[in-house]
């Protein structure tokens, strides 16, 4: 299983798509390498001017020119794009070492530590940078084998080589399993990453479809119910000899058709939301219009009780999305008049810099503290056992849409007193429109 | 020649908006489409045709763009009514330069007001 596992590492990826993305990988890496190199080649001539001064001219002269040669190729790179250039960057990177190879023999030997030091760079930058992990095992292993036949044939101390050889057969050894193992991480991250693109495709695909139907549906619901509408208006304002009592039928078929036009329109608000389908239009708009106009249809739900609607509002102009702004004040509004019998609801506006505190309070029923997270939960209804119509959905719009506006929403309530609702909208207050 | 041609796949709608334009006193007429909607228009030369956006093969918006192309519209507007929601009514209508949208969901006062608003200057010619 293992033997298989390596196998497949060490022999090429057959999927064009990771070929190509591999080679985009490797351009990138190889211009980092040729910037490493023009970096580290001009500081260590700092060194080399420190420790071996009579030299510095034949080692300064090789370094300013690997330098050079490193911001030539990436120059051309940049302009024109090859397709072998990574393979000619490691080319070079190592032509480029074996010139302070050729330097370590001249000072200190071949057995130096240094060079071991320099070979094990090398190393280092092969097992990142080489494509194919057979390929490295290749370089490396002939890298060894040069290293034991010169030193084989310059009598130094033989521990000194031993040692040096066997640290750089382990170093070897390392390096490939090392890169053998960058590579099947490079293959696995690819396939993971093709997967997510794939199934992200599909839940864009998944997404359009949902949204289409949502719109299909809400066309097909909504046909109906307004052609109903539509036609007990026109009985009611044509047929003006009717009984009363069919009259009366008429207006609550209305009324019925109105409740069941809501409830469509608020159960596919609720989808759309959730489905992440709701787009928000932004717009500048004065705001104390809107407001006002919410308190007076919220007048026109109390009509037959004893509450007084107060509405307050600055003159001020808001950037936001106003069908949206008033569905919250909306909701809020008559969720009020449905739980007030007497006293008063109120709808205010107030700025605190560039935000915007929306307040709906009432004087009705109020929410128990146990009750008060679950009040945002789609058909959660806790005041069930008084009458009132609805479907629980109410506010749970308001806290998707004031979600959508980037804004929260907070309730403060006291069992038998009433409730505040309050909606706090970021950055929203455009200019004093006084 | 009449002043307004409804075209719809929904008769009960079609059979609504009639009768509510009726009581305004516009000659209207009601065209169940989409297929013939073109041949219709020839025939009834209206000021305005209300239609609907989403009917079964050809669409009011896709209906319009061919009207464009054939130059039917010349001396007509168009008002796309649907049942789809208000926003997204009035974005196909700026897409397609049609010259009006009103959600099915309108009050015959609201109707009046919009027809008034498309035509109202026009009617005398007609009437």
């Amino acid at each position: 299983m293992l033997a298989l596992k390596v196998k497949a590492v060490f022999r090429s990826s057959t999927d064009p798509n990771y070929r190509s993305a591999r080679r985009e990988f490797s351009a990138r890496r190889a211009r980092l390498l040729l910037w490493c190199i023009a970096t580290i080649y001009s500081a260590f001539g700092l060194l080399d001017w420190l420790v071996y001064p009579e030299w510095i001219a034949l080692f300064g002269g090789y370094r300013a020119g690997i330098a050079a040669i490193s911001i030539f190729l990436l120059l051309i790179e940049e302009r024109v794009p090859r397709r072998g250039f990574p393979k000619l960057v490691l080319a070079f990177s190592f032509v480029a070492t074996s010139g302070v190879i050729v330097m370590c023999a001249v000072t200190e030997g071949f057995a130096s530590r240094y060079l071991v030091g320099v070979i094990l760079c090398q190393l280092g930058i092969a097992t990142v940078e080489v494509a194919q992990p057979r390929l490295l095992a290749a370089i490396l292993c002939s890298l060894a084998v040069v290293y034991a036949g010169v030193n084989a044939a310059v009598p130094f101390e033989q521990s000194e080589i031993i040692s040096s050889l066997a640290f750089l057969v382990g170093a070897v050894f390392f390096c490939v399993a090392c890169s053998a193992l960058i590579e099947q991480q490079r293959r696995e991250l690819f396939a993971t990453n093709a997967e997510l693109l794939e199934r992200n495709a599909q839940l864009e695909r998944a997404k359009q479809q949902q949204g289409k139907f949502l719109s299909t549906i809400s066309h097909e619901l909504r046909s109906p119910i307004n052609s109903v509408l539509g036609f007990a208006e026109l009985v009611l304002e044509r047929e003006l000899s009717l009984h009363q009592k069919s009259r009366d039928n008429l207006s609550r078929i209305q009324q019925s058709g109105r409740h069941l036009l809501r409830l469509v329109n608020d159960l596919l608000d609720l989808a759309k939301t959730e489905a992440g389908r709701m787009e928000l239009e932004i717009s500048s708009f004065d705001l104390a219009p809107l407001v006002h106009d919410v308190a007076d249809q919220t007048r026109a739900l109390i009509s037959d009780r004893p509450v007084v609607v107060h509405a307050e509002a600055p003159a001020c102009m808001i950037r936001s999305d106003p069908t949206r702004l008033r569905q919250i004040l909306v909701n809020l509004a008559s969720n009020a008049a449905k739980f007030t019998s007497e006293g008063e609801i109120r709808i205010s506006a107030a700025l605190n810099r560039d935000d915007l505190v929306l307040e709906v309070s009432d004087t009705g029923v109020g929410i128990a503290d146990e009750h008060r997270e679950l009040i945002f939960e789609a058909f959660r209804q806790v005041h069930r056992g008084l009458g009132v119509g609805g479907t629980g959905l109410g506010l749970s719009i308001v806290s998707h849409l004031v979600d959508l506006l980037k804004g929260h929403v907070e309730v403060e309530s006291e069992l038998g007193r009433g409730s505040v609702f309050r909606v706090r909208l970021e950055r929203v207050v455009e200019r004093s429109a006084a | 020649m009449i002043d307004i041609l409804i075209v719809d796949d929904d008769e009960n709608f079609g059979q609504l908006t009639l009768e509510r334009i009726e009581t305004l006193a516009w000659s209207v007429a009601f065209h169940k489409g989409p297929f013939g909607t073109v041949n219709a228009i020839r025939a009834t030369k209206p000021l305005l045709i209300i239609m609907d956006v989403n009917m079964p093969g050809l669409d009011g918006a896709a209906i319009y763009d061919l009207l464009c192309k054939q130059n039917l519209l010349r001396d007509t507007k168009v008002l796309l009514m649907s049942s789809l929601e208000k926003r997204e009514l009035e974005a196909i209508a700026r897409e397609h330069n049609i010259h009006g949208s009103l959600p099915k969901s309108a009050t015959r006062a609201e109707l009046a007001a919009k027809i008034a608003e498309m035509i109202g200057g026009r009617r005398s010619i007609r009437a």
